[in-house]
């Protein structure tokens, strides 16, 4: 992987990531509680072990280093050689804050900023300082004996070593030994490597044929049975009875490295040059005769083979893809051993030849020249006459023996038939259908904008299916076809509720469980009461409830000042709670369920509750109220003045519970998203605040009216009733119009007033007046208009431009007919 | 036809790191979060031709996954090659000594980790 | 197939794994003539090598690929 990461894969580690240390933060705050749990423990490692490792994809030092300390920390706990402590968790907690400001940095810029070095050094420190015995940075150790097992060493003269015995050399044959020498003579150091492997290995997923076979810089190899082998009846297929010898030009640290898996079963020699030139016989004779360019014809068998080995070998090397820093060095002893494979069968001329493929093969980096030479030589190479059955490297004997294997196959697939065919078909496809079987439930992770796009076009879908009622209209008053107008309205019906379960359907896929937020606060509150002294336990209801991703993530900030609030001035501490009468501790309640098609969440302290009197103090000092509200305000009244700007009510404005900010811009919050907020308080006993929040916000259910001819929505969120007042049950107290409804006075506003036209209601035959029985936050308001319509859902669409001005509107929604519908604030209006 | 690896590891980035590495190498990879999954799959019929698999995963461990999987028809022989961190040198061993063929240290690199595959898969 | 078993032939194909090992055993061991062609064969593993190696099994044809050749040929051929 390059340390540049494709993006899909670095969103999805800033995704995972932040899942894991969520969990990680709430398996923390677990421990706390029950700090001998190991389960949790566990499950808390591996999220830090996991993080760690994904960190290692990416070349973010500074995130590994404080995971690294983390999981090390973690790890002694763990195994006991660490006690679990506050300030454990305190700087684990730490740690993962900064991971996830990390996380964010990297999401905003791709990168982390090299001024993170320091603090990464501290937390990583500071980490590292819980530990029993103060281990500065671990990784180099273990990887120095992780990496590099290591294997035999070095043998320095054979006779320290018995199976060095030099007799093994004289197996290599003679053109293999030369091709050795030539290499030593390079400045390549040879290695025999004696490889016996376990008798079990078979059930390691072990393969030495292979493993020999793949062995890097090979010379020379061979397949031996080190003891006899027994009987063909009582062979034991699965116990490995072979052994490899081998001989390699690979330096040590890459057969280290190769072999790293087998280190009992390998023995790594170094030979030195003069350990094969030693006179063996035939074999000395044999290289002495190669040597000396010998006349094709006298090659022996054994020779021929090791030539053809020699050549297979260069070729095998020549395939190698990778480019080791060694590569220039390797295609030059290539080129070298070349030349003198072709001086020792007497084509000289050969050389000038390999010379220039080494030198093109060199300045372009490429093997293929050196490559395509060699493979014509062989082709071409018609001065060695073949010995019976080696026709490897002859073009035309190969094509002859692929021929001949060809029709043999034909045979044998008609003789064998196709009953053997048949079963392993069949495995094959019951093999399929069983997997597939296990799909079982699946998720998916979609990005954000791929779901608004498609919750955009169903939204155009619910707004232009509206255009076919219309539709029937013109047809049956415009073109008098009453039958086609039916049909119309039939395609409608179906189109409609396709629709509807469209929506739905989006709606459910945009759904999100309210412990999204929930989540946080168990941080937050074990944080905050620490900081400020008090006792606290904290308890969450109803964290599957769901409501629109979008609704949850607005719900934050608001909930979280409210939490903040409560623990701030609502809760008291543990002594003044005890002096009052109650437990030390005292209980923060955030509870969430869902009402209708509305989501309620209330959070609920048992603390001191809010002073009316004092409110009322506050606000009159304030100039929030005046001399005369001030006397005849009621007590819930003046606890709704919570809401109001600039008030704060603590004596000392503490940073816990923002700076001053008050309630107001919870409320203001909440009712953006078309959310309601309700607070309850009785002194002494404590508070409750009460948010209602519409489950989805993606389709507004708005009423239409009419007011002097032009048509407007009023959300439906804010519609109590509709009602006819007639004119003279319409009373006017001092400059209000009021009327009573349902035993209630209501005051009565024209909406033409409110929103500036001159136009005067209108009245209906029976001399009514239409009223929209409103709620405009705690109050209830009767809306004078000239008529009701349908109510429906539109998507309404916030005004962008110089429209962004007009308070009166929340926003526009299209119509069936292409008209733009306005949608009236209400709260602005009153 | 190209090798099938079983790649298992509980971390979603782990496993869309090390399958785009494979599939750029030519492998067919299967996937699982654990061992108890890794172990549904090859009952489930698929045959690996080798597996990748992390150490330390909730409900079932790569260790004890090792041990069942070599005990499942058919799953005998296969290479296996454990992922694991600098510090769990020890469990490479007990890795081995369980049935796994080899192993790699997170964070493994591309070239490596096919380098490692080509040396244990023929043909590969 | 990677092993095709005939009369008294048996085709090595590609790569030849583990699994075939006890299949070419109990093949072989009813079969002392038998005789294997392996030049259609780029692999074999360990398993089945010994089991050749063990029964001296003749070989009919050797691999087409030379360096798996240059392997097999001196381990089988001592077995002839």
């Amino acid at each position: 992987m390059s340390p540049v990461p494709p993006n899909p894969l670095l969103e999805q580690f800033i995704s995972e990531s932040r899942d894991l240390l969520e969990a990680s933060g709430k398996k923390l705050m677990q421990l706390e509680d029950a700090p001998d749990d190991q389960v949790i423990l566990n499950e808390l490692f591996r999220c830090v072990h996991t993080l760690k490792g994904n960190s290692g994809l990416f070349t973010f030092p500074e995130m590994t280093r404080v995971l690294h300390a983390g999981e090390d920390l973690l790890g002694m706990v763990r195994s006991g050689q660490a006690i679990y402590s506050r300030e454990l968790a305190d700087r684990l907690l730490d740690a993962m804050d900064y991971v996830g400001l990390l996380c964010g940095e990297i999401e905003a810029t791709d990168g982390i900023d090299a001024s993170r070095a320091l603090e990464s050094q501290h937390l990583a420190d500071a980490l590292r300082k819980l530990m029993p015995n103060l281990i500065p940075n671990q990784d180099a150790a273990a990887v120095r004996d992780g990496d590099s097992p290591v294997v035999a060493n070095a043998q320095t003269s054979p006779a320290d070593n018995p199976s060095a015995d030099l007799k093994q050399f004289a197996a290599i044959p003679a053109v293999a030994r030369k091709s050795a020498l030539e290499r030593c003579r390079q400045g390549d150091q040879l290695h025999w490597i004696s490889y016996r492997p376990q008798r079990e290995c078979f059930f390691h997923g072990d393969d030495p044929l292979n493993s020999a076979r793949q062995t890097p810089g090979l010379i020379w190899g061979r397949i031996l049975a080190p003891g006899p082998l027994p009987p063909l009846s009582e062979l034991d297929t699965y116990s490995c009875l072979l052994g490899f010898d081998l001989l390699t030009n690979a330096p040590r640290e890459e057969l280290d490295q190769y072999y790293r898996y087998l280190p009992d079963q390998v023995e790594i020699i170094a030979v030195p040059a003069q350990w094969l030139e030693k006179g063996h016989g035939d074999a000395d004779g044999a290289s002495k005769a190669l040597s000396r360019a010998i006349p094709s014809g006298s090659f022996s068998e054994d020779d021929e083979a090791a030539f053809n080995w020699i050549l297979a070998a260069q070729r095998q090397i020549l395939l190698l893809d990778d480019r080791p820093a060694w590569h220039a060095g390797r295609l030059k002893a290539i080129a070298e051993v070349l030349a003198n494979l072709s001086q020792a069968v007497g084509e000289t001329s050969t050389r000038s030849d390999i010379q220039t493929a080494l030198a093109e093969a060199l300045s372009t980096g490429h093997n293929t020249l050196l490559l395509a030479w060699l493979d014509a030589w062989i082709v071409t190479r018609k001065t060695i006459q073949p010995v019976a059955g080696l026709s490897w490297a002859r073009g035309t004997d190969g094509i002859m023996a692929a021929a001949k294997t060809d029709s043999n196959l034909d045979v044998g697939s008609a003789t064998a038939g196709d009953p053997s065919k048949a079963p392993a078909d069949e495995g094959v496809r019951f093999g399929r259908r069983a997997e597939d079987s296990l799909t079982g439930t699946r998720s998916l992770k979609v990005d954000q904008t791929k779901i608004d796009r498609l919750m955009n076009l169903i939204g155009e879908l619910v707004v232009e299916k509206n255009a076919l009622p219309y539709l029937a209209q013109r047809a049956e008053v415009q073109f008098g076809s009453r039958e086609l107008s039916r049909e119309i309205k039939g395609q409608y019906s179906v189109i409609n509720r396709i629709a509807d379960e469209m929506q739905d359907a989006i709606m459910q896929v945009r759904m999100m469980a309210v412990s999204f937020v929930f989540q946080r606060f168990p941080r937050l509150v074990r944080d905050t009461s620490r900081k400020l002294g008090k006792e606290v336990q904290l308890v969450l209801e109803g964290e599957q409830t769901e409501a629109d991703k979008n609704i949850i993530e607005s719900l934050a900030d608001p909930l979280i000042h409210i939490v903040r609030n409560s623990l701030d001035h609502g809760l008291e501490s543990p002594e003044v709670r005890l002096a009052a009468g109650k437990p030390a501790t005292g209980k923060l309640t955030i509870r969430a369920a869902q009402e209708a098609d509305r989501v309620v969440i209330e959070i609920v302290d048992d603390g001191k509750g809010i002073d009316p009197a004092v409110i009322k103090q506050k606000a009159y000092e304030k100039g929030i109220i005046d001399e005369a509200t001030l006397e005849r305000i009621s007590d819930q009244e003046a606890i709704n003045l919570i809401f109001a700007a600039g008030l704060s009510t603590a004596a000392v404005i503490s940073d816990l519970s923002g700076r001053g900010v008050g309630m107001d811009v919870v409320r203001s919050a909440v009712e953006k998203i078309n959310g309601t907020v309700v607070i309850e308080s009785e002194l002494g006993k404590g508070t409750s605040i009460r948010i209602s929040l519409p489950l989805s916000m993606a389709v507004t259910q708005v009423m239409v009216i009419e007011s002097d001819g032009q048509l407007f929505g009023v959300p439906m969120d804010h519609v109590i009733e509709t009602v006819r007042v007639t004119r003279d049950s319409i009373h006017a107290i001092k400059q209000t119009k009021t009327a009573v409804l349902r035993g209630r006075i209501v005051p009565l506003k024209s909406l033409n007033t409110l929103l500036g036209i001159a136009a005067i209601p209108r009245l209906n035959s029976d001399d009514e007046l239409a009223v929209l029985l409103v709620q405009a936050g705690n109050a209830e308001l009767g809306l004078i208009v000239d008529g009701f319509q349908e109510t429906m859902g539109v998507i309404q669409k916030p005004f962008s431009g110089f429209l962004t001005g007009l308070s009166a509107y929340s926003g526009s929604a299209l119509m069936g007919d292409g008209s733009v519908l306005m949608i009236l604030n209400i709260r602005e209006i009153v | 036809m190209a090798k099938t690896i079983l790649v298992v590891d509980d971390s979603v980035t782990m496993v869309m790191s090390l399958k785009t590495t494979l599939s750029m190498g030519g492998f067919q990879v299967e996937t699982a979060n654990n061992g108890q999954q890794a172990l549904d799959k090859l009952k489930g019929g698929v045959k690996p031709d080798l597996m990748l698999t992390d150490i330390n995963m909730p409900v079932m461990g790569g260790l004890e996954m090792i041990g069942k999987v070599r005990a499942l028809p058919g799953c005998r022989f296969f290479p296996i090659l454990t992922l694991t961190t600098e510090s769990e040198a020890a469990k490479r061993d007990e890795g081995r000594r369980l049935g796994a063929t080899g192993w790699l240290v997170k964070p493994v690199s591309g070239n490596d980790l096919l380098k490692v595959i080509k040396q244990i898969l023929p043909g590969a | 197939m990677p092993i095709e078993f005939k009369k008294n032939r048996a085709l090595f194909r590609d790569e030849v794994s583990v699994e075939e090992a006890e299949a070419l055993l109990e093949w072989l061991q009813t079969r002392p003539t038998a005789k294997v062609d392996l030049s259609a064969c780029s692999h074999l593993h360990t398993a089945n090598l010994q089991v050749l190696m063990t029964a001296k099994a003749g070989v009919s044809n050797w691999p087409k690929n030379a360096e798996l050749r240059s392997w097999l040929e001196p381990a089988l051929k001592s077995g002839e």
